[in-house]
């Protein structure tokens, strides 16, 4: 007997064992028969387009594509012989009739290599001329920001209309016309027109010169690349694996790799054309001190002097409580790891936290109360296989493309999706039903979800007495808070149709596996952290988690956030989510530290917000700053302005002078992400290194270092490390749901905590056999709906909303010295549905002033029906426009994390 | 001299076009109500039994893919398609079924999607045809009227409905898996078969698509039974064809005859013979994917597996006569344009073959009469290099005219 | 989202109720946001199938069989005498917007050969006098649908 799975086959009289069921194309390949082929693709279904991959199987009448068969036992395959190669062979030079071949150095030309080997490569072999109405003469589209698209080397494969539509899910491109008149279509013609978002897919799926990435395309040659350093994507949280292109010491190019989690080798466009600001001339290059009022560049002596003496001064003066650090979902875990470190041993507090606070920390409150633990439950792949998606409050699309390609295909297969959202996010297309509650009401909406699943016996009872804290007693409380929101109340609150949340929670509830997404739009809300428990509640009631395919995930904005957190940049929390009032622990990590566990604080540190709070109030005094910048991502911005300049003392480790660093005493020059050795933590808890790929500009360091100097300075050194490996050796003692981790295992590939022990293989599904609470057990927390406790009226008729879109990251630091996302999108503006424009009397494209009880700012107006009437929205990526100049800062009482989707204003021409 | 033998269109001239009470009055919908009484599995025997073999081209056992279709729907929904896309060229008896008397295409169809377990059922009409379209539009809507479609039809527990739906101008259309791409509102693109439509059909649910001509034998055997079905015909191929008569002949037309009937019979007795006189210097059998035969050998008994033993072939009935006068030069060139103006262009060697075929096609009229023969060698070679390698059976179609043309009339050039 | 199989035939709606015979651009677009279909896939779909344009057409399709029996028939000669009549090449739209010729397969009318359509009206065993008369007859009813 064979090995399980496996058969024996024959291909050209060699017997030898192929994976049942396997492509044969594959199977013959990996046995080493080197079939040819152009249209297929192992991304792609089936295509049949080249003919080139034909073979004959005994049994079958004539020829077969070994793309579109699949291996049986016994089966017996001629894959080379004289009539197969002729086939091919005429096939090439039909093609060749047809279209040209040839790379210029600055793509791969499969085309022109089969053409090599098939003897055809000089004129004089082809048997056939150059067809008249052939492709020639149709014109090269140059009008993308990203790619050139070459009708006339376009072998009509369909490899780009079906990475589009398939890998994608975006279905931007198709072939369009027949016979040999077809011809790829984006738009209707112009490409730089058309739908296409500029993710490249089709680039990196394209075997010809027909589409060519555009960027660079006059500097690089292939053959001159001197590395591909495969790293880590330094934008939003899917963490996608990517390989740079490095050619005379700058990246010029970025690829996806295939075949490796989380993205298979998909990227977003900000992944594949994000990286030019690496090499912007505005990167800061050296030290820079405050004298007289102004920075000057200094030596990294002195910056780093400057920066210790302020520091200790600080300590000497107020006490260590004066002083605080912001951390950054930007940075590696080693860096933050160092960071807090330093911040507990150097500082000697827990002041130390970073923009988490600003996007889920409400999430994380409700999640760790209700099932233990923050992090997503499960594994990207989910969002594909899951029966019903329910997202929520979340712009997918935009914001996690590619964790936004799983949801796709997981559509095209068949899986329903449960939209809610004020706002008309892209994913409202594929939507089976989208519920549009007001700003504000989630709350509402869900009791009467949790309501309507336990009238019409869609609970999960089973579940809810083995994995409930307190089982059906503990349920009778929810059970009796929600009964209240009946229908016809919810639709007064939220002004969903009755039908329609019944159809959605009928979706969500009697799928067999459900996953949720929750974003933004749910947390940053005076009530977010409610808001999430009552999304918990309805999970919780419904079973749908703790098993597999069922779960929560609450997709990261950065690529970090997990990480920072998870290495301990958190003033409640130690690596690993211990708490910080955990003596015992207190006392293991001083050991591994080396320090006193009387010196390491166990009081609860200041969040985010507080602490630009207690900097207003003369509270904290000195400040250092790691690749954020809160004054233009932060709310009530004027007010934190006004906080850091109170500072004694301010230090900003960055790579550009933003709003921040211009305002800091010392600005510290660091290393992008292209330029260190390190690892980043995405949103489905998995490790992914990052590694260095060119030299960092100027006298710019890596953030470990500066951090090990510093901290040296102020004579509490945290030790000194010959790289990032040994930093995460440390980590790895210090946070047990990491401790199996090291550089050698995760150079294969990321792996998911936790990850307890060397030989663990990670852990793709969290809880399927307890929660990470204390007893095991999951908790329902049932809350009422509260009125936001500042609403629209006849002074402030408008709501506003804030978020992110697809061609800008955060404050855009590093967006925006991107030419290809700059191309897309550089321009701030404000949404408003066109029958409020109309009753104003405003106009598309005009000049307006929002204002709100905080500030005002002035922008674009754009008439949209993404928006509903009453309420608006802005992008915050513009420092031009600082939309958290509106924002309040008045906060979640939970989770301490601000409104940013909630402000009332009011519009005016400008 | 052979009858005539109406089976398909035996309502034809009995009724008024698209009238359901004419016919009922004649003896429509009796047969599905006999149907209707019987086991599907019953049913699916005798339509098997009858040897029944499909009027679409291929001639493939009808009752072998309805019970396939069956066995695969066993758990799920499954369809059943009318394939009414009737393309080939010199071919039209679908559309003369249809505008004669559409209700017994939804005769048939319904007995079949009883007979496998279908709950839904498509007919894909071409656009061009505007007179069919309106006529199986009223026909299917009187049915529903009438409790033949529908809910529960006539009290039989049974569901089944029909929608029509209109190709917009593709030959490729009408083979089975395009036709079901189209159907999905997709570009006509070839599936890669195997999978089947029994198998893996519209939505993805084993489907069962059959030529309007196919369905429309159907009443005739569930009523009467398999065995006066095979009285009728040859025995592999049992039953009626209506041959469609056109070209060169006195009396273009068509005719429904049994099967075995001679070629000779249907060019000088049914079509009345050349026109003008004299022998014809060609017949062209199955359309543009059909084969020629020369005028001197008329004498072929007309059925699937007689043809197919001579290399000739059947197809969809098309019988185009060339007078003697005729160029066949010019002929293959109209049929090389068909082609490459229906080729979908998604292969390499159909897109650009039949592209090359066409060029070469034209230089064969101009050519002087002594090197055509070696042009039409060399596209013949050409042509089943294409066969061999295309991904449809549009791309090995232009082979059999060209490979006939230059077995039996290269002295005709 | 309306469900894709209803595509085709919403083209064809779309399409016959333009008074220029053509997927227009507006038309288009409300297609796109019906079906969640970019503008590729609807005029990759568009332009695959003969009946459908994306162009601008006359009033009144003239289709003309150039199939093997029509053109054996003597329909190649027809086509050389409507276009020129009408002044244009196949293909093509005459200047006052009234007609447009295209060469089509197979009609399904072979008996009749050589046949054409004007828009759903079809007309056989055509001659060089009948082309013309069916050509005035349209001619005179402007804008009727001469059927
Ligand atoms: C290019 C091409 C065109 C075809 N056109 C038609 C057609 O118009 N009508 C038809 O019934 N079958 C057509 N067929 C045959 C169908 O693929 C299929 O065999 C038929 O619909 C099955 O029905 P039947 O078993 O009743 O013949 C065509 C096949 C090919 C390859
Ligand atoms: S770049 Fe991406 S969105 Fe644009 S056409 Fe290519 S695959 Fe589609
Ligand atoms: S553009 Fe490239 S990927 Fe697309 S069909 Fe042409 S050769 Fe294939
Ligand atoms: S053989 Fe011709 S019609 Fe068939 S898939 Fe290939 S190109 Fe299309
Ligand atoms: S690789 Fe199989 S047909 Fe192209
Ligand atoms: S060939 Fe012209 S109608 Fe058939």
């Amino acid at each position: 007997m064979t090995e399980a799975g496996f058969v024996e086959i024959v291909i050209d009289g060699r017997t030898f064992l192929a994976r049942e069921g396997e492509l044969l194309l594959v199977a013959a390949r990996e046995a080493g028969f080197p079939i040819p082929s152009l249209c297929w693709h192992r991304k792609l279904s089936p295509t049949g387009a080249c003919r080139l991959c034909v073979v004959k199987v005994e049994g079958s009448r004539g020829l077969v594509t070994s793309c579109s068969i699949y291996v049986k036992a016994g089966m017996v395959v001629t894959a080379f012989d004289e009539e197969l190669e002729e086939a091919r062979k005429f096939i090439l030079d039909y093609l060749l009739s047809e279209v040209d071949c040839g790379t210029d150095g600055t793509f791969r030309d499969e085309f022109a290599e089969l053409v090599e080997r098939y003897g055809l490569a000089e004129p004089s072999a082809r048997r056939f001329p150059k067809l008249d109405m052939a492709e020639a003469g149709r014109a090269v589209d140059s009008s993308s920001p990203v790619l050139t698209f070459d009708p006339s080397r376009c072998v009509k494969c369909f490899r780009c209309v079906k990475a589009c539509a398939e890998v994608q899910g975006k279905g931007v491109l198709q072939m369009a016309e027949r016979g040999l008149r077809s011809v790829i279509l984006a738009g209707t013609g112009t490409w730089g027109a058309s739908e296409c978002d500029g993710c490249g897919e089709c680039i990196q799926l394209c075997p010809t010169g027909a589409i060519v990435e555009k960027p660079h395309r006059g500097e690089i040659d292939l053959a001159s690349v001197e590395a591909h350093v495969p790293t880590t994507c330094p934008y939003c949280g899917v963490g996608c694996q990517m390989e740079l292109l490095v050619q005379d010491g700058r990246i010029l190019r970025v690829e996806g790799i295939e075949g490796k989690s989380p993205n298979d080798g998909r990227l977003c466009v900000k992944g594949r054309f994000g990286s030019d600001f690496v090499h912007s001339p505005e990167r800061l290059m050296k030290p820079l001190v405050r004298e007289e009022g102004r920075l000057r560049e200094a030596s990294w002596d002195e910056a780093l002097g400057r920066a210790a003496e302020g520091f200790l001064a600080v300590k000497g003066k107020y006490g260590s409580g004066a002083l605080a650090g912001y951390s950054s979902a930007k940075c590696t875990n080693e860096e933050n790891y160092l960071f807090q470190k330093l911040v507990r041993v150097s500082f000697g507090t827990n002041n130390v936290d970073y923009c988490t606070r600003l996007c889920h920390a409400s999430t994380v409150t409700a999640m760790l109360k209700a099932i233990g633990d923050a992090a997503g439950s499960n594994s990207i792949e989910d969002f594909e296989t899951a029966d019903c998606l329910l997202v929520i409050g979340d712009n997918l699309i935009e914001t996690h493309p590619v964790t936004a390609t799983y949801v796709k295909r997981g559509k095209a297969a068949g899986s329903r999706i449960v939209l809610i959202d004020p706002k008309e996010t892209p994913l409202a297309r594929y939507a089976d039903i989208w519920l549009r509650p007001r700003l504000g009401t989630d709350v509402a909406l869900l009791n009467g979800m949790t309501r309507l699943v336990i009238q019409r016996g869609w609970i999960d009872r089973d579940f809810i007495e083995r994995r409930v804290h307190g089982g059906m007693a503990s349920f009778a409380q929810l059970e009796a808070l929600v009964a209240a929101y009946t229908p016809e109340r919810v639709l007064g609150i939220t002004g969903v149709a009755p039908s329609d949340l019944v159809e959605a929670t009928r979706l969500y509830a009697t799928a067999p596996t459900a996953m949720i997404a929750t974003g933004m739009g749910m947390s940053q809300q005076t009530t977010g952290t409610h808001g999430v428990f009552s999304l918990m509640n309805l999970m919780l009631a419904c079973g749908k988690i703790g098993k597999q395919g069922c779960g929560i995930d609450p997709p990261r904005g950065q690529n970090n956030v997990q990480g920072a957190t998870d290495v301990g940049a958190s003033p409640i929390y130690y690596p690993g989510y211990i708490p910080s009032s955990d003596a015992v622990n207190r006392a293991r990590i001083a050991r591994l530290w080396g320090v006193d566990p009387g010196e390491l604080s166990g009081s609860r540190g200041l969040t985010t917000i507080e602490i630009a709070k207690a900097a207003h109030d003369g509270q904290i005094k000195g400040m250092l700053i790691m690749g954020e910048n809160p004054l233009i991502t932060d709310p009530n911005s004027a007010h934190v302005e006004e906080a850091l300049r109170s500072l004694d003392i301010l230090v900003v480790q960055d790579i550009f002078m933003t709003a921040t660093a211009a305002l800091a005493d010392v600005v510290l020059p660091a290393a992008s992400f292209a330029e260190k050795e390190g690892s980043f933590t995405n949103s489905d808890r998995r490790v992914l290194r990052v590694r260095r790929a060119v030299d960092s500009p100027g006298e710019a360091r890596e953030d470990l270092w500066i951090l090990q100097e510093l901290a040296k300075r102020m004579g509490r050194p945290i030790g000194s490390y010959a790289g990032a490996s040994e930093v995460f050796d440390e980590i790895a003692q210090a946070a047990p749901i990491l401790g199996g981790l090291d550089y050698q295992r995760l150079g294969g590939g990321g792996i998911q905590w936790p990850c307890p022990d060397s030989k663990h293989p990670g852990t793709p599904t969290l809880f399927l056999d307890r929660f990470s609470t204390e007893d095991g057990l999951a908790s329902f927390n049932p809350v009422d709906y509260e009125e936001q406790s500042e609403l629209a009226d006849s002074a402030w008729p408008f709501v506003l909303n804030s978020g992110r879109i697809l061609y800008q990251y955060h404050s855009a630091t590093m967006s925006r010295r991107c030419p290809v996302l700059v191309e897309y999108a550089n321009e701030a503006y404000v949404l408003m549905h066109p029958a409020d424009a109309a009753r104003l009397g405003l106009s598309d494209g005009e000049r307006v002033r929002i204002s709100s009880r905080r500030s005002s700012i002035e922008t674009k107006l754009r008439c949209s029906e993404e928006v509903s009437a009453g309420e608006l929205f802005m992008p915050f990526h513009f420092e031009e426009s600082p939309v958290n100049r509106l924002t309040r800062d008045e906060l979640d009482p939970h989770s301490k994390i601000a409104p940013f989707k909630y402000s009332a204003c009011k519009v005016e021409r400008a | 001299m052979p009858e005539e033998r109406r089976i398909a269109l035996s309502y034809l001239g009995r009724v008024e076009p698209g009238s359901i009470d004419d016919y009922i009055a004649a003896g429509g919908y009796a047969a599905l109500k006999a149907a209707l009484a019987r086991q599907p599995d019953e049913l699916v025997a005798e339509l098997s039994a009858s040897g029944l073999r499909g009027r679409g081209g291929a001639g493939f056992p009808t009752g072998r893919k309805e019970r396939s279709t069956a066995q695969a729907c066993e758990e799920c929904d499954c369809y059943v398609v009318c394939n009414a896309d009737e393309g080939e060229p010199g071919t039209f008896k679908d559309r003369v079924i249809m505008e004669g008397e559409p209700h017994v295409l939804v005769e048939g169809m319904i007995i079949a999607a009883y007979a496998i377990g279908a709950g839904a059922g498509y007919i894909y009409i071409r656009g061009e045809y505007s007179r069919s379209i309106e006529l199986v539009g009223k026909a299917i809507a009187d049915a529903r009227q009438g409790g033949f479609l529908g809910k529960n039809l006539l009290g039989s527990g049974y569901s089944f409905d029909i929608e029509l739906r209109r190709g917009a101008g593709s030959y490729l259309c009408g083979e089975e898996l395009t036709l079901l791409e189209s159907l999905e509102g997709k570009r006509g693109y070839p599936r890669i078969k195997p999978p089947f439509p029994a198998e893996v059909g519209y939505r993805g649910t084993p489907t069962l698509v059959s030529n309007v001509e196919t369905f429309a034998n159907l009443p005739f055997i569930a009523e009467r039974g398999a065995e006066a079905y095979l009285a009728l015909g040859t025995p592999s191929s049992p039953g009626t064809k209506i041959f469609c008569l056109s070209g060169d002949v006195e009396k273009p037309g068509f005719v429904e005859v049994e099967f075995g009937t001679s070629l000779r019979s249907l060019v000088e007795d049914f079509a009345g013979g050349v026109r003008g006189g004299g022998r014809p210097l060609a017949v062209l059998l199955g359309g543009a994917a059909g084969t020629f035969v020369p005028g001197e050998d008329l004498d072929l008994p007309m059925d699937f597996d007689g043809l197919r033993k001579l290399g000739l072939t059947l197809g969809s009935g098309a019988v185009m006569v060339l007078g003697p006068r005729r160029s066949l030069s010019a002929m293959i060139s109209s049929m090389m344009d068909f082609f490459r103006h229906e080729s979908c262009g998604k292969c390499i060697p159909c897109r650009v073959g039949t592209h090359r075929l066409a060029r070469a096609a034209a230089r064969l009229v101009e050519t002087p009469k002594a090197e055509r023969k070696m042009l039409l060698g060399s596209m013949v070679a050409e042509a089943r290099l294409m066969a061999s390698t295309s991904l449809c059976p549009l791309g090995q179609s232009p082979v059999l005219p060209l490979e006939s043309a230059f077995a039996r009339l290269q002295d005709s050039l | 989202m309306e469900a894709r199989d209803r595509l085709l035939s919403a083209l064809c709606e779309v399409q016959e109720s333009s008074l220029q015979n053509y997927l227009s651009p507006e038309g288009l677009k409300e297609l796109s946001r019906r079906f969640a279909l970019s503008m590729a896939e609807l005029r990759g779909v568009a332009s695959y199938y003969s009946m459908l344009s994306l162009r601008p057409r006359g009033r009144h399709i003239i289709r003309l069989c150039v199939s093997p029996v029509c053109r054996m028939l003597g329909s190649v000669d027809l086509l050389g005498l409507i276009e020129g009549e009408l002044g244009l090449r196949a293909g093509e739209t005459s200047s006052d917007g009234l007609f447009t010729l295209e060469e089509t397969q197979c009609l399904g009318r072979c008996a009749g050969a050589p046949a054409m359509m004007v828009d759903a009206q079809v007309y056989e065993n055509l001659d060089i006098e009948g082309v013309r008369r069916i050509l005035a007859s349209y001619r005179k009813v402007k804008g009727g649908t001469g059927a």
